[in-house]
């Protein structure tokens, strides 16, 4: 094989696991910064309404309008920015990256069960973004019927014409057969490929919380997938599924359907992406407190439970159209009920920092702060899970800023502190912790002071997805409130920068990590960087769980491999 | 210890392939029972209102029948060369990849018949769901189709064929013939209520 053709087979076309994981990472983060970047102009517009956009926001872009954002220019924004994040960013960094990069190595196994469909997925994902991408060069723009693309607005008869909306619909679908593969391949490779000894309780949390997505996922995306077959059918082949009204000339569909379709889907995917992030901060917890994880079994029971009652709760999302109260009810009781084993894993980690010996490395200040922020996200979510609470407080910003909480700033978190941690076995280099921590200070603040804002306008009966707030009257006293967030949102996104240079930076000039830089148990830390395609020479035989942090039965150190009977360690 | 050469291409075993094609076949029914349960909604709803003729309904059950006699014999097929490894099984195979085709075209004529007789996929709804329904059940088919004509390639050509890609080749048939089955009487039942 010529060194060319393996070049060609090492980074593009890869069959490793680590090497797909980092593929992953880097489309990720490059729709990070985009989806960002979409962030701010939309905070810009909300904050200043109709007037030019700066140069440092990149104001040359809008010169066709004056370099004003126009009204559907806005409707884009938001709702790729939504799409984005959660599609293109969140997925591809947690479960793209993270899913490929650690459960194979952290369960012992030398690879996905299927290299071959790992490769086809991130391919996919892909080809997705690049028919996401090129929806902006239409001529009529990009999608612009918000991230959940509601029929009607989203149809081509009464709704957004042009062809943005329905690459939009073309590319989540190619999106979600990628995370179908991705899925497949991450469910079987845990319940196939284990090491020996690696029974489900001796798995770290995290692969816990990446195999439950997986799960997750390969029931509910298909779902979706239906959903936007049908949308895609009325916007190319006139059918009329989710048409309905004078709009319909045969009686048409409901267009209600798909909002049962989507939510059946949605509700899920809102734990599909939190997951993870649940799961890296119970394993990192533990790793820096020094000793196990509270309640490990309870934590991982927890887990299964909130994946059930998450396929039941989707109504939740509709209380405002006009379902009958008695399933509002019942959807408010099953939702509720989730806030039980939540608040179970929610103590286990509090109680695992009990009488700790903390050692506050930037991945766990990262995962101090998933703590903070989901403990707000998940609080405020009981107001939305509530009829009565939600129907004043629907469609306006307190469930944009709730939502970010959970899924914004616990995942934006969850995945620094994944990266930080794995870092140095993806790159065989040290992050710079003191950018790390300045970056995570500048993040955490200017963070919290964007979310929690946002509620506060919510609840003063902001509206979300308007395009200028400054025409109501009763929004018109909160302008001075808007124009705040907007400044605290350009200092958050500019303290990103900080961790992006840190992030390249360190890939080139970092200094070299040794073997295992933070004393962890998993069996990732056991192997040398780089770590060779396969994983590990002989597959290891596991004794132990992930968490043996300060057993008095190890002597001389706080730490022993999985791979390492505790008896012979001392 | 178990010992491992990382230099030994990676290869899963026989029970992950299977457990792999389970999970697939898996989420492909949740991608019809989302497609049904839309129909069931809509005739619940009564969105719209959809009426097979007696023959029309004869047409559609004697198609059916194709796939389950096609079905039935990669099934036969599969014994008999499990059992001799004998290429002569090849025509069973050959049968069913024929029986499958012409399923296929059923189909295609059945829709065709319905449209002229004025079931138009965009001005009914329970007509364009059922549309819907046959045209994804059609392009998995067509999938099917590929795998079944690649088993008979191999068996006509007398090269070596993994036991475990003709079974779960199998598999995905035998699945796409109880999928058919089960969403045509779902459709039948239903648009009777």
């Amino acid at each position: 094989m010529s060194e060319h053709q393996s070049v060609w087979r090492k980074y593009i076309f890869s069959l490793d696991h680590k090497m797909i994981g980092k593929q992953y990472l880097f489309l990720g983060i490059f729709f990070l910064l985009f989806g960002g970047f979409q962030a701010l102009l939309i905070r810009w517009q909300l904050a200043y309404p109709e007037q030019p956009v700066p140069w440092w926001l990149l104001g040359f872009l809008f010169k066709g309008s004056g370099g004003i954002i126009d009204p559907d220019m806005y409707n884009q924004l938001f709702t790729m920015h939504g799409t984005i994040m959660i599609f293109w960013a969140i997925t591809p960094i947690l479960i793209g990256a993270f899913g490929n990069y650690v459960i194979p190595l952290q369960i012992g196994a030398r690879d996905m069960a299927f290299p071959t469909l790992n490769m086809l997925s991130f391919w996919t994902m892909f080809l997705a973004s690049i028919v996401l991408l090129a929806s902006y060069f239409l001529p009529d723009g990009t999608a612009a019927g918000g991230w959940t693309s509601y029929p009607p607005l989203s149809l081509e008869e009464g709704g957004i014409p042009g062809h943005g909306q329905t690459y939009w619909t073309l590319a989540l679908t190619l999106a979600g057969t990628s995370t179908m593969m991705g899925a497949i391949n991450y469910v079987i490779t845990v319940i196939r490929m284990r090491a020996p000894g690696m029974t489900y309780f001796k798995m770290p949390l995290s692969v816990w919380g990446l195999w439950l997505t997986s799960i997750l996922n390969a029931i509910f995306v298909p779902v979706i997938a239906a959903g936007l077959i049908m949308l895609l059918l009325d916007r190319l082949l006139g059918t009329q599924f989710f048409l309905a009204g004078r709009l319909a000339a045969g009686g048409g569909g409901d267009p209600l359907l798909y909002q049962h379709v989507f939510w059946i889907f949605g509700h899920p995917e809102v734990y599909i992406l939190i997951l993870p992030v649940w799961g890296i901060v119970s394993e990192l917890l533990s790793v820096f407190s020094r000793k196990p994880a509270f309640g490990y079994k309870v934590t991982a029971i927890c887990m299964c439970t909130i994946v059930v009652l998450s396929s039941i709760v989707w109504g939740h999302h509709m209380y405002t159209t006009g379902m009958s109260p008695l399933l509002g009810k019942s959807f408010m009781f099953l939702t509720l009920l989730i806030s039980i084993p939540s608040s179970i894993f929610f103590f286990n980690w509090l109680l695992t920092l009990w009488k700790g010996s903390l050692h506050f490395k930037t991945p766990m200040l990262y995962t101090m702060a998933v703590i903070w922020v989901f403990a707000i996200g998940g609080l405020t979510g009981l107001y939305n899970a509530t009829v009565t609470a939600d129907i004043y407080l629907h469609d306006t910003m307190f469930v944009v800023g709730h939502f970010h909480y959970t899924m914004a700033a616990s995942v934006l978190f969850g995945g620094y502190a994944a990266i930080s941690y794995w870092y140095p076995k993806m790159f065989g280099r040290m992050m710079n912790p003191l950018m790390n921590r300045i970056h995570f200070w500048g993040t955490f603040i200017s963070l919290n002071l964007v979310f929690f804002n946002m509620m506060v306008l919510g609840y003063a009966g902001h509206h979300r997805r308007i395009y200028n707030p400054a025409e109501y009257d009763f929004i018109k006293p909160l302008m001075g409130l808007n124009e705040f967030i907007t400044y605290a949102a350009i200092v958050l996104g500019a303290f990103q920068f900080i961790y992006l240079f840190n992030f390249t930076w360190s890939m080139f000039k970092g200094p070299i990590a040794e073997k295992n830089p933070w004393k962890s148990n998993t069996l990732e830390w056991t192997v040398d960087y780089p770590v060779p395609h396969g994983n590990f020479a002989e597959i290891p035989q596991v004794y132990n769980g992930p968490n043996e942090y300060s057993n008095p039965k190890v002597k001389g150190q706080d730490w022993v491999p999985q791979s390492v009977q505790i008896e012979s360690a001392g | 210890m178990k010992t491992m050469d990382s230099t030994v291409p990676i290869q899963c075993d026989e029970n992950t392939s299977k457990l792999g094609i389970i999970i697939l076949l898996g989420s492909i029914t949740m991608l019809f029972i989302t497609f049904l349960s839309t129909f069931g909604a809509m005739v619940a709803k009564e969105l719209s209102y959809i009426k097979l003729s007696g023959t029309h309904q004869a047409i559609v059950v004697g198609n059916a029948c194709l796939m389950i006699v096609s079905s039935l014999l990669f099934d036969s097929g599969f014994r008999q060369w499990q059992g001799t490894k004998s290429t002569r099984s090849h025509r069973f195979i050959l049968s069913s990849h024929i029986l499958g085709l012409v399923f296929l075209f059923g189909q295609i004529t059945i829709w065709q018949i319905l449209v002229s007789d004025g079931l138009q996929s965009g001005t009914n709804v329970l007509a364009g769901m059922t549309y819907l329904m046959a045209g994804a059940h059609g392009v998995h088919l067509l999938t099917g189709l590929v795998f079944v004509a690649w088993v008979w390639v191999q068996l006509y050509r007398g090269i070596p064929i993994k036991p475990l890609r003709f079974r779960l080749i199998g598999w995905y048939w035998h699945f796409l013939t109880g999928l058919w089955i089960i969403l045509l009487s779902a459709i039948l039942i239903l648009i009777q209520i």
